[in-house]
């Protein structure tokens, strides 16, 4: 017991407390009081419905793009494609949705989903079979992935897909109606289908890996390679099959953002959610069920980081900083887990 | 030894956020106006005109607060911030760049409590949303005045950044300008899909130079880093939005500057007494919503009497920038001679006019 | 006419130039620094505030250097001297410098501070001119990379940061110091790509404004890949970077429609498609050391 909570006081409550008085020194420095805008950065992310509701809808977006970097990297692979996959997401289902824009809700909506998902997957699978059949780096080349499928989203909303009478502006024709994901209202909080897709892949992925032969493989493939593959387990299939993998997951925040937030497709929804799902990835070291809760964290720092702009005057960038200082100061002050075999 | 380390660390921390914890202090019974701009409030163009205009109103409307938030993106962002701002409970939001115009179409739908401003959108929206605008090209038609009788080398250089109508306005009325003056003048357009990118900017400007344009102008948040490529390469340049001359100080000849403030400090009073109504207005260089900036000293004194002259006409109403016969880059009559084009023509323009190169896909 | 497309081409390269070299001799040393981005942002704003405060490009262009230096010492703490992940270290680095940078640059928005104006034309007809659009900026960026040829291809120093990257053990069994070795490289990546910010805001836009770098940090990142790990080969690949962006503004002034964001992959897709080929033949490029900071999982 005692044991357990020095872990966690090492383990969580150093780093918090590092990030705090950095952060604090850093608004102390700035002329502003760090008390009262902790204090208010807190309520701007969790106080009220609103607040909540906002959060949410940053938290799911990050965890899913969170996935996207814990499951490849429980087979020691670095994916920092997640803004890709989101992009190849939105853009494959908004496919659908033009191709069949009068369609019924429950065909439209199900099967843009299911092509979101299907786009994501390809896209992993790419960056995946790069890496397991032609020795392609997967970091390097899911992070120029992500600026071709920026690039290929700017021309598509820029020509074929730039929808007529929007005066030359780069955007798709709005999604209609029958194409918008459930949103649920709990007690003024405001949640849609995507956070309950978001469990059901922790949930997945949590069982999986804790409770089937898969994640047994993993662990091979992880810290002996040629024990692995003594034991002949097909290494290369299952690159591929977990980069596919976890293309899927930023790929439905890719659509669900789109549909639900932007209402069109257009550039920019993607910005800063793969950075977002890295560190929230990083701080939970990987572990599924930890990323719910530090997702959680960073979507109200998101959040917080829009209201302190109205509320205390405070440039966007504020948010980017606090976020800079947690991620260093959480690589310098956790001990680096050690690989042993 | 680490463990120490951490209490200290903790002790700190507790402290100093024990110090501060005081909730900011509620705000006054004011009026609340949000503002939302695309870019820094300094950046000496477009959001700079804005934000002048935001301090008349501040100045100007007793029992008025204002607060704004920059550099917010063209896409959910600007959606988030508004819900924010309606959220605590303000009264009116100006969204000023063209790219908010679908969010807040959508958020003035389910808020009718709040009234909201857009400047640039294509139309009022019935019970709260109301667009402002000016005919801004009535000016860049007489800075092109200007540049066409500058230029020796016949080319002149636009770098734009998206090819909305207004922007096209502006491009062809500089070059319908510049032709009046110069009839063998070409305008070269370069778009550069931003309205802040100055990498992009500038190369755009140092590509115009290298085509042999010896006027530039430009249609971006900042003109800063195209005045500065056309005064290092000692050409000249044509502001816009407002008045930057102290970036090009040799080589600026004049500009089309905005001057929206008049108009907030009325939308803002008549929504504060109750008479506001969403109204698409359009104003121009005859009410003073834009102005011609100042001459540099490059400009001769014959050059500005010719185009203050000409100033003198649009003020009057006696002179349209669009009039016939006027035919599109592909050679197409779009106005015959003697009419103009209509203004619901001008809110949607979609192509370049005869002299003007470039493309706009 | 040629002459001066030639010219546009290489003003529009000259920051991912400096930052690509930069980020070249960090990669042979075998450390990869994501955080490129952030120092160029860091080094932009950097020497635009020393420019804007003492009155003096020249002093802000090299303040610029130094500021990328000072965050690259955090990079090199992190990973060489506390040894942690180099993939999450860079990115914390660009996000450090994009956000310190753009809150500490709001002041200097719509600022003007001195910047390098291009060369008066002298005679000599075309070429002349072809000289007048340049500045001061761009020649050092020149003796700049022709320094680093030097250093890296013909001094003991260049060999030693070769040596690192292709194993860091028999250097250290040769006797040097691999962690000091490896944090110089960090270091020297640090000033050139803060060089390269500088250049862009002094040399090329001549203002500040917040993430003005545009992904020029990203894709120099690319270019590294593109210009195989080869410091000698980042011109041409730079180059090619330059070309590209150039193309798509002259078929744009031709009315021509090709989109040009198609023509902006180019840079990426070249990038995977050298490190595919390379990857396959005989010959692999990547430095040995540095594809062993891709297998180390420190999660």
């Amino acid at each position: 017991m005692r044991h357990r909570l020095q872990y966690l006081l090492r383990e969580v409550g150093a780093p918090a407390l590092g990030v705090l008085v950095l952060a604090a020194i850093f608004f102390l420095m700035n002329g502003a009081h760090p008390g009262s805008l902790f204090a208010q950065m807190f309520s701007d992310a969790f106080g009220g419905a609103f607040s909540l509701s906002q959060t949410l809808l940053n938290a799911v977006t990050i965890l899913l793009c969170g996935l996207a970097v814990s499951l490849p990297a429980r087979l020691g692979l670095i994916n920092v494609g997640a803004e890709g996959e989101m992009i190849a997401g939105a853009i494959a289902g908004t496919a659908i949705i033009l191709w069949m824009p009068s369609a019924p809700f429950l065909l439209l909506m199900p099967l843009m989903t299911l092509a979101a998902m299907a786009g994501g997957a390809i896209w992993g699978a790419i960056i995946g079979a790069g890496r397991a059949y032609f020795n392609v780096n997967e970091t390097i080349a899911s992070l120029m992935l992500n600026f071709v499928a920026a690039d290929f989203l700017e021309y598509l909303i820029n020509g074929p897909w730039e929808a007529p009478g929007s005066g030359n502006w780069p955007t798709s024709d709005p999604y209609p109606p029958n194409a918008m994901p459930p949103v649920f209202t709990f007690a003024k909080v405001q949640v849609n289908a995507s956070v309950v897709l978001a469990l059901i892949a922790v949930a997945g992925l949590f069982f999986w890996f804790t409770y089937t032969r898969g994640g047994l493989i993993a662990r091979f493939l992880l810290h002996n390679a040629r024990l692995a593959r003594f034991a002949q387990i097909p290494a290369q299939r299952w690159t591929l099959i977990v980069m596919g993998l976890a293309g899927i997951f930023p790929a439905l925040a890719g659509i669900y953002q789109s549909t639900l937030v932007e209402g069109r497709l257009q550039a920019g929804f993607y910005e800063g959610y793969m950075m977002g799902g890295f560190v929230a990835a990083w701080i939970a070291r990987n572990d599924f069920v930890a990323l719910v809760a530090t997702s959680l964290l960073l979507g109200g720092l998101f959040s917080a980081a829009d209201a302190l702009q109205l509320d205390a005057n405070l440039p966007a960038s504020t948010g980017i900083v606090i976020e800079a200082l947690i991620i260093v100061v959480v690589l310098l002050l956790r001990t680096p887990k050690r690989i042993s075999a | 030894m680490r463990f120490k380390l951490v209490k200290y660390l903790g002790l700190l921390a507790l402290t100093a956020t024990a110090i501060a914890m005081i909730w900011p202090a509620a705000y006054a019974d004011d009026f609340k106006v949000g503002y939302l701009y695309v870019g820094p409030v300094d950046d000496y163009g477009y959001n700079y005109a804005q934000n002048q205009a935001r301090l008349m109103v501040q100045k100007e409307v007793p029992g008025v607060t204002t607060q704004y938030v920059e550099n917010v993106p063209e896409n959910a962002d600007a959606d988030r911030v508004m819900e924010r701002m309606i959220n605590g409970n303000f009264k009116m939001i100006f969204a000023t760049s063209y790219g908010y115009y679908n969010d807040m179409v959508r958020l003035a739908a389910q808020h009718h409590e709040v009234i909201f401003e857009h400047c640039g959108g294509p139309k009022a929206i019935d019970p709260n949303a109301g667009t402002y605008f000016s005919d801004v090209y009535q000016a860049v038609y007489l800075a092109g005045i200007t540049a066409g009788k500058m230029t020796k080398t016949g080319k002149l250089g636009y770098v734009a950044a998206h090819p909305i109508p207004q922007v096209l306005n502006n491009i062809n009325a500089f070059e319908l300008g510049a032709k009046s003056v110069n009839p063998a003048v070409k305008t070269y357009v370069i778009f550069t899909g931003e309205w802040a990118d100055p990498p992009k900017e500038s190369a755009a400007a140092q590509k115009l130079i290298s085509i042999g344009a010896d006027v530039l102008t430009d249609h971006q948040d900042n003109p800063i880093p195209v005045a500065r490529v056309a005064e290092t390469n000692h050409i000249y340049f044509v502001g816009y939005e407002s008045d930057a001359s102290k970036f090009a100080p040799k080589g600026w000849l004049t500009g089309a500057i905005f001057n929206w403030g008049p108009t907030e400090v009325k939308l803002v009073t008549s929504a504060m007494k109750g008479t506001w109504k969403p109204e698409h207005i359009v104003g121009s260089i005859s009410d003073g919503m834009v102005e011609l900036a100042p001459f540099g000293p490059a400009v001769p004194a014959d050059v500005q009497t010719m185009v203050l002259n000409e100033k003198k006409d649009f003020v009057a109403g006696k002179k349209e920038v669009f009039a016939g016969p006027l035919k599109d880059a592909s050679g197409k009559e779009i106005v015959p001679a003697g009419q103009t084009l209509s203004p619901d023509k001008i809110a949607n323009m979609n192509f370049f006019l005869d002299g003007v190169e470039g493309s706009i896909q | 006419m040629i002459l001066d497309t030639v010219a546009t081409v290489f003003i529009v390269s000259t920051p991912a130039l400096l930052a690509t070299l930069g980020e070249t001799v960090g990669e042979r040393a075998g450390v990869i620094n994501l955080g490129l981005e952030g120092q160029m942002l860091l080094g932009a704003v950097g020497s635009y505030y020393v420019s804007f405060s003492t009155n003096s490009v020249w002093l802000g262009f090299f303040a610029g250097g130094l500021f990328g230096v000072a965050i690259a010492t955090i990079f090199a703490l992190m990973v060489v001297t506390a040894g942690r992940n180099q993939i999450t270290s860079g990115l914390a680095i660009y996000l450090l410098g994009y956000g310190v940078s753009a809150f500490y640059g709001r002041t200097l928005v719509g600022q003007k501070a001195p910047t390098f104006s291009d060369f008066q034309p002298l005679g000599w007809g075309g070429f002349g001119i072809f000289l007048s659009h340049f500045n001061s900026a761009h020649v050092i960026a020149l003796i700049v990379f022709a320094i680093v040829l030097y250093a890296f291809y013909r001094t003991r120093l260049g060999t030693l940061v070769k040596a690192v990257g292709a194993s860091a053990d028999s250097v250290f069994v040769a006797g040097y110091s691999v962690r000091a070795i490896r944090f110089g490289a960090v270091l020297v990546n640090g000033f050139l790509s803060g060089l390269g910010g500088a250049a862009l805001a002094l040399a090329y836009s001549g203002s500040w404004s917040e993430g003005m770098t545009h992904g020029i940090g990203w894709i120099s990142v690319a270019l590294v890949v593109v210009a195989t790990w080869e410091p000698l080969y980042v011109l041409p690949a730079v180059l090619l970077y330059g070309s590209a962006q150039v193309l798509a503004m002259t078929l744009q002034v031709s009315g021509v429609d090709v989109s040009p964001y198609l023509l902006d992959m180019i840079p990426y897709v070249v990038a995977l498609a050298v490190m595919a080929f390379f990857a396959n033949s005989k010959r692999d490029v990547m430095p040995r050391e540095l594809k062993n900071v891709f297998s180390e999982v420190g999660f």
